[in-house]
This record gives structure tokens, sequence and C-alpha cells, in this order.
């Protein structure tokens, strides 16, 4: 296997040719916010939180789909980078409707800790504050658009992981929203094998457990899919 | 909010006043936080003074309360001590918002004793960040702090009235 | 908050004066009283307006029924805990499950400590300042300040009986305001031995100081006589929840309604049929509905909740020191006394009784159950959900679709079963307090004090910015201002 030497904000590394800069970032303990990204599952590079920068390239990259090359320089924190995340997180927020204090997920959301990590305490943005809907058909799980993020993950883990392909994204832009099979109920999806990865990897409360009060919506994200790292073993 | 082990004595009672939620109105809670982990140290963070602290401050020794201050440049420190009877009275019209010298008052009232109180203000400009304070508020704080700290250890001369 | 420029209050007839109070202090929320007077001076009429709007029966629309307790709890800052019981409780409908003991009982405990803080802010914190120092004292000094300088454990006691409560709460809650712990078929976590210890080491402290503010409520009682017999003592219905051994309920039971005389009413009423027996007006100048017994009609069927009435409907509280306090209480006043202004004294009584029960529930090892909640889907598409907040019943109906998405809620809350109670009340102490050619200090104060008697929760949650000036404005038939008074 090849090996890519490059510096990482500015210490030398290295690291196996097909690895991503995200790869390779986490193997040496450096920390890279991401939100679409989950070990394990594809990278979209969708949520554009990952961003670096590599020099002699014009704009960031994600680098969760970067790979690294020989000889690359890759910057992961700055001020601009961090103006660059904390703006994608409050467009987030402010594209729907998350509201902390009613949510399932209060305590356990990666939104909500992004925002934190990030210091993005308040919007500059106006809130657009769309009125959307609850898919409660499941009897076991519930969708909330006002929630959802779009990051797919849910649909990478019913794809790549589950097998079934219930999960996609229908329409474009702002008006991008996760389906169940082509827009059918969930509850009367023929391919939801009800197994409940897509909650378990919801970012947010967007994807919850039915019956879950506030807060309670505790996830198992990270040891959900431990066996499915490409490199390495065991979760960081 | 508390760090002070149930059986020790409390060295001094830090009370920080403001809303986090309000930009530099927090550098109050910002303070008592910073403050929390000194030894006999017990620090309150309240979004406004109560009657209900009387409790907290006829039990300390000594006690600081930390506050925004819109009178003065931004992430400037001023300390006072409260002395005498300031009988600020008439304004507890609702029974829940108190400014220092009432909680003072009205400790030494209901409780018959009320240990020295120092006033620690931190001049703030910034209201609309929710969850932060702005540059030199925030650079402030470990001044304010210092103040606090220092205030806890110093001797006090028994209280005037 | 109200605009002084646009007057909600119905226009007075030719030749008759209005008084304005604007806005009623050292109550929870913002409100308004409107006294009609006539060219002599005479009381017409009064009219208690709440003038902010909420909409809370609109915002949770659509949302999950496991959403509503949370969502709910946010219409008030001062008895949150009141409306995530009867939140939960209408949730527990919908799922048709019952949940396990060791809930209910945590529910009842965390209810009833909501209770005695709640009865504590209203009596030693806003309603003690007229009783120690005189409803005529210098308004500088009718507040907590006066009542500390000259019965300081009077202060302190109010101070210790709040915390006694907030405590509880926030050691079965995990917060004091707006806890999430009561949930949709029970509670959340079960409580923990040393919890429950601890609560229970600070029982005999508050109840030393329960015993004191009673008995120096009754010392003052003399005084009193006249507002007394101003504060509105038509007889009236009074309705609460009991238990089916008649002992007062808090977080379950069923409704009675027994009328001025003490003659039961209606019995054994299933809380959750609410709509067959309660009728409710919107009414054009104010934001609260008005309910009246629907069987005698309006106005025969206006009736009282909270403390007083609570007291008048139940045979016996259940606990042997507050029924001994009860009993003094009867034969002093009689088996259901009217006047509001002996809300006072049922507070105190019921505050006596909480703490007291809440020792005896806790007592129980049976309270430490692990098993704190039952899990179910939809099963009915209907819940309604009871529970005796501090200031009486309080009434949660929602539907819900096969999903649990909520489609409908109606809120039936203390005040507004109190709303023309207290009208009434304020009508009789203007008759015989204000003149419309004076406005003096004691006749505001003893409106407002009539008002503070049903200890009335209104917008709830906003505290109020800065202090509020107490303004009474009178005005003439064609709205003109005659006369102001107002203190700072």
């Amino acid at each position: 296997m090849s090996v890519h030497t490059f510096t990482l904000d500015g210490q030398p590394v290295a690291g196996a040719a097909g690895e991503t800069i995200l790869e390779v970032a986490t193997e040496q303990g450096v920390s890279i916010p991401t939100l679409c990204h989950l070990d394990g599952l594809s990278s979209v590079g969708a949520c554009r939180l990952c961003v670096v920068e590599v020099a002699g390239r014009p704009r960031p990259q994600p680098a969760c789909i970067t790979p690294v090359e020989e000889g690359m320089e890759v910057v992961t924190r700055s001020e601009e980078l961090d103006e660059w995340r904390a703006t994608v997180v409050e467009m987030l927020f402010v594209e729907r409707n998350h509201i902390c204090s009613i949510c399932v997920a209060n305590g356990d959301c990666e939104l909500q800790d992004l925002a934190v990590d990030l210091g993005v305490d308040h919007f500059e943005l106006p809130a657009m504050s769309p009125r959307l809907e609850i898919d409660s058909s499941h009897r076991l799980f519930a969708i909330d658009h006002n929630r959802c993020v779009l990051c797919t993950r849910c649909v990478r883990v019913c794809d790549e992981i589950e097998g079934a392909h219930t999960w996609d994204v229908m329409g474009r832009g702002i008006d991008a929203r996760v389906v169940s099979d082509l827009g059918t109920p969930w509850g009367a999806s023929p391919t939801c094998t009800s197994c409940g990865k897509c909650v378990q990897v919801c970012p947010t409360g967007a994807l919850f457990e039915k019956g879950r009060a506030v807060g309670e919506g505790a996830k198992e994200r990270r040891p959900f899919l431990p066996y499915l790292r490409r490199h390495g073993a065991g979760t960081r | 909010m508390t760090s002070c082990a149930g059986d020790v004595p409390v060295a001094g009672l830090v009370i920080g006043v403001g809303n986090p939620l309000r930009g530099d109105d927090g550098v109050g809670a910002a303070v008592a936080r910073a403050v929390a982990h000194v030894e006999r140290v017990w620090a309150l963070a309240v979004t406004q003074l109560t009657p209900e602290l009387g409790e907290a401050l006829a039990a300390a020794p000594l006690a600081v309360i930390v506050d925004a201050r819109v009178d003065l440049p931004p992430g400037s420190i001023h300390q006072e001590r409260l002395t005498g009877t300031e009988a600020r009275r008439h304004a507890a019209v609702l029974g829940h918002h108190l400014a220092p010298a009432q909680l003072v008052d009205l400790t030494r009232l209901a409780y018959g004793w009320v240990p020295p109180v120092f006033v620690v203000g931190v001049g703030a400009c910034d209201f609309d960040r929710i969850g932060a304070l702005s540059g030199p508020v925030a650079a402030a704080v470990p001044d304010a702090a210092a103040i606090v700290s220092a205030l806890l250890s110093a001797p006090v001369a028994s209280p005037g009235g | 908050m109200s605009g002084s420029g646009q007057d909600q209050a119905p226009a007075p007839a030719r030749g008759e004066e209005r008084i304005v109070i604007d806005p009623v202090t050292r109550i929870e929320g913002h409100a308004r009283i409107t006294v009609t007077v006539d060219g002599n001076g005479a009381v017409t009429g009064a009219r208690f307006h709440v003038t902010q709007f909420r909409g809370f029966e609109r915002i949770c629309l659509g949302r999950p029924m496991h959403e509503m307790p949370a969502i709910m709890a946010r219409i008030c800052g001062i008895c949150p805990v009141s409306h995530i019981v009867a939140s939960s409780k209408a949730c527990d409908e919908i799922m048709a499950v019952a949940p396990p003991p060791a809930a209910v009982q945590l529910r009842r405990v965390i209810n009833l400590a909501q209770v005695v803080q709640s009865h504590a802010l209203s009596f030693f914190h806003l309603s003690s300042p007229d009783l120690l120092l005189g409803f005529d004292a210098p308004a500088g000094d009718r507040n907590l300040f006066g009542v500390a300088a000259a019965e300081p454990w009077l202060a302190r006691d109010g101070i210790a009986l709040r915390r006694f409560g907030q405590t509880i709460i926030e050691t079965l809650g995990g917060r004091r305001i707006h806890p999430g712990w009561v949930v949709p078929g029970g509670v959340g976590r079960p409580l923990e031995h040393d919890q429950r210890n601890a609560i229970l080491a600070a029982v005999p402290e508050a109840l030393a100081a329960a015993r004191r503010g009673l008995r120096w409520y009754r010392e003052q009682l003399d005084r009193f006589s006249e507002e007394v017999e101003s504060f509105g003592t038509t007889p009236m219905l009074s309705m609460g929840l009991v238990h089916d051994d008649g002992t007062v309920a808090y977080s379950d039971g069923d409704l009675r309604v027994v009328d001025g005389a003490g003659t039961v009413v209606a019995d054994g009423i299933d809380p959750r049929t609410y709509h067959e027996h309660i009728g409710e007006r919107a009414r054009p100048d104010t934001y609260l509905k008005a309910t009246y017994w629907k069987p005698l009609g309006h106005p025969d069927g206006l009736y009282r909740v909270g403390p007083l009435a609570r007291l008048n409907v139940a045979d016996r509280l259940g606990t042997p020191e507050a029924d001994d306090r009860l009993g003094e209480y009867r034969e002093r006043l009689g088996r259901t006394p009217q006047s509001p202004f002996h809300y006072h004294e049922a507070r105190l009584i019921e505050i006596l009784h909480g703490i007291t029960m809440i020792g005896e529930i806790l007592a129980d090892p049976a309270v430490l159950d692990p098993h704190v909640r039952a899990g179910a889907a939809v099963n009915r598409n209907e819940g309604v959900g009871v529970a005796e907040a501090p200031r009486g019943t309080l009434f949660h109906h929602y539907r819900v679709d096969d999903d649990g998405l909520v489609e409908w809620v109606n809120l039936v809350i203390a005040t507004g079963h109190n709303s023309e109670a207290m009208d009434r009340a304020v009508a009789e102490a203007a008759a015989r307090h204000v003149r419309a050619d004076r406005l003096t200090e004691g006749m505001l104060n003893r409106v407002e004090a009539a008002i503070r008697c049903f200890d009335p929760c209104l917008s709830c949650s906003t505290h109020a910015l800065g202090e509020m000036p107490l303004v009474i404005e009178l005005r003439d038939a064609a709205g003109v201002l005659l006369d102001r008074a107002a203190r700072p």
C-alpha cells in the first residue's frame, strides 16, 4: 500500500493512499467537526462542516471526501474556517424549527453540540419558520421534518447497512425532504423493516422513537456500527 | 452551582446576578463560575436577586454580589462595600426583584444579621448575544474573579450596622 | 401588556363613570380592573380584564402527544407542575394506561410541593403585608420589607416554606421550573433512597413554619371583619376534586360541587366528563374564558375553585392535624365559608396538610418502587387530564389522530373558573370603598386585595420587567379623564 506524507496544521503526517483527510486527522487525534459523516457509512460531503483549507486550492475542501495527497498542506483550524462552520450551523438552525426545550433529543443532539462547540449562540439570519409536518404513522417511530438537517445518514444506513433502501431525498434545495418509499407514509412503507437504524443514526430529534418524552431520546450513534470501520480497530 | 462541601464552614458566598442568555448580563454568572472551585466558596448564579437569597446570605460570613453595570466602561470593574441601612424598600412591588442593598436590608430585617457584603460591578455593553460575553467583558472575568477571591480571603472589619 | 389607549371595557351608560385600575400589582401576570360607577358614585359593576393573549391551544396543534407536558409546562413559571401533571394524565388517558402505584404517589408529592410553595408565595410574600400592616398603611411599607421589619419570623417562614416546596420539585423533577420528570404513563425516574430521606428530614421544620403562620393569621383575623364582609360574600357554588372517601384530592379523584349552604349539588362526577357539566363563555373584553356549572345555567351556576372551594367540597383533608384546624375553621366560619377573604386561611391549612401528606406518602417504602412508568401507543383519540393546581381545578383536554399527533386542545384553568367570582368580589369591595370623587389608597388596595384573595395567575411566566406602577383612572361617560391617582 502506498503512503502519502503531507502536513496537517503544520505537523508532518502520513496516510495510506485512498484515505481521506478526515480519516488521517482522526487517527492523528486532530478533531474536525462533522455532521453528515458517520463512521461505517459512505461519505457524501453534504453538510460542509468538516471543511479544511488545502494550500493551492481556491475553496475550503470537505475533509470527509477529500483524499490525502503527497505534499498536501492542510489546515483544520482558522478564524475563517470557524466562521464558515458557524455559518453552516446557523443556516441549519434558521432553515427549520429547532426548539430544544421541547425536543426529544434535547441534551443528546449533534446539532446542539455543534452550536455549543462553535459558539453559535444567536442567529443573525432571519428564521424561516416553515410549517412542516410530522409523519407519525409508523408503529414505533416518527419523523419530524422540522428538525431534519438533511444529513442523509438515514438514507445511507438504510441502503448500505440494512439493505432496505426505504429512505430517499425528494425535492431540491430548500424544498428537499427525506421521504420513505417515494412519499408513502412511513407506516405504510412496504420496504421498511422497522429495524430502527435510521433513528439511531439521526443526529437530531428528527427521527425518534415514539413514546419518548422531552430529552429522553438518547441514541447510540457511535457504538452502533463499530464493526464497519474500514481502518483501525474500535471506535474513537 | 454549589461548591461548598456539607460540613466545612463556608468562607464566603458569591452571588452572580444576571441572565447568561442576555450577553454581557451573564458576566455575574461567569465570575461566579470562575470562583466556584475555590475552596470553601459557595457560588450561586441567579438571574435576579430574590428574597429567598436572604437565607443563604444570612448563613454566610461574607458575601460578594457580582453584577453587570451599564454605567461603567465595558470591562472595567468597580467594587464597593455596602454599608449601613440604605432603606430603599419601596420598590419591591412584586416581591421578587431586588437591588443588592434591598437584599441586604431584607436579610438584616428578617434574619437579624447580615454579613459584610461587597458588590463587584463589571461594565457591560452588549446584551444581544445569547450566552456569550463581548470581548472586553469576557477579558475582565479573570480580573473580576481575582478581585472576588481577594475579597473572600482578606480579613474584614465586622459589619457596621 | 395592555395598551392604555385602547380601552376594552364596555362603554359605560349615560351618567356613569368608570374607574380603571391598571395594572394590578402583587399578583402574577398582568391585569386591569374597571369599576363602573353612576353619577352618584354608586358602583354599578366591575370587570377584571386579562389583557394578554397566549395561544397555547394553537401552538401545540400537530405536535406529538408526548411533547405536550413539556409544551404545557411553559404556560406558567409559577405552577408548571400542575400543568405537567394534568397534561400527563390526559396522555395517560389517550394511551389508556394506569401509571404504576409509585408513579401515582410521586406525582402527588410533586403536585403537593407545588401547592405548598405557591401558597407560601401568595400568603407570606404577597398578602401578609396587608394583613400585618393594614390596608391603609403606606404602600412603601406594605411589602415583604415591612413584614421583615415588623415580624421577621414571618418573612423567614415564607422563605423557608417556598424553599421546602421548590427543593422537592428540584429533587424529583431535576429542576425548579418546568421539570420534565412527570411524563405520559408515569414519571421519568424512580425516587432514590437519599432523595426521599432528604425530603423527609425537611418536613418537621416546614410543619413548624406552617403552624406558626396559621396561628398568626388567626390572631389577625378579628381586625379584618370589615374586609371579610366586603370581599364578596354572595353565596356561590364551590368545585373541587375529592377522593372516594371524601378527602381532598389534588392529583386524582372525582369532581364534587357544593352550594353556598353546604348542600352537595353534584358528586362523583368523572372529571373526564367535565364538558358535560361545565359551560364556557368567551367574553369580548377579556381573554379569560369564564365558566359556569351547566345544570344551573348562568349566572346561578357560577362557582369558585381553589383552596376555599377545596375545603368547602371535601368532607375532610385526611391528615389529623390539618383536619383539626379545618374543624376549628368550620366551627368559626360555618361549613362552607363564602367570603373570598377566607382563601387565606384555607391556603394556610392546605400548606399544613400538604407538608403532612408529603411526609406520609414518602414514609411508605413502596414509593421507592423502581417501576414508575407504563408505556403504550395511542389507544384512544381523546383524553382529559385533571389536577388541582394551587389556584384550583385544572383541565387539559386533548384530541389526537391515530398516530398520536395533537388535533385539538382545550384548557380550562383555575383563574377562568374563578373569573366571574372575582368580578363579583371586586364589585362588592368597590361598593364599600370606592367613591367616585375620592381615589383613596385604602380603596385601591381593598379592591386589589379582594382580587389577591383568589391568587389569580393571569398570563403566567411573564415576570414583570421592572416594577409596575399602579394607576387608577376616573373617566366620565365619554371616556374623558376626570381624575387620576398613581403610585410609584
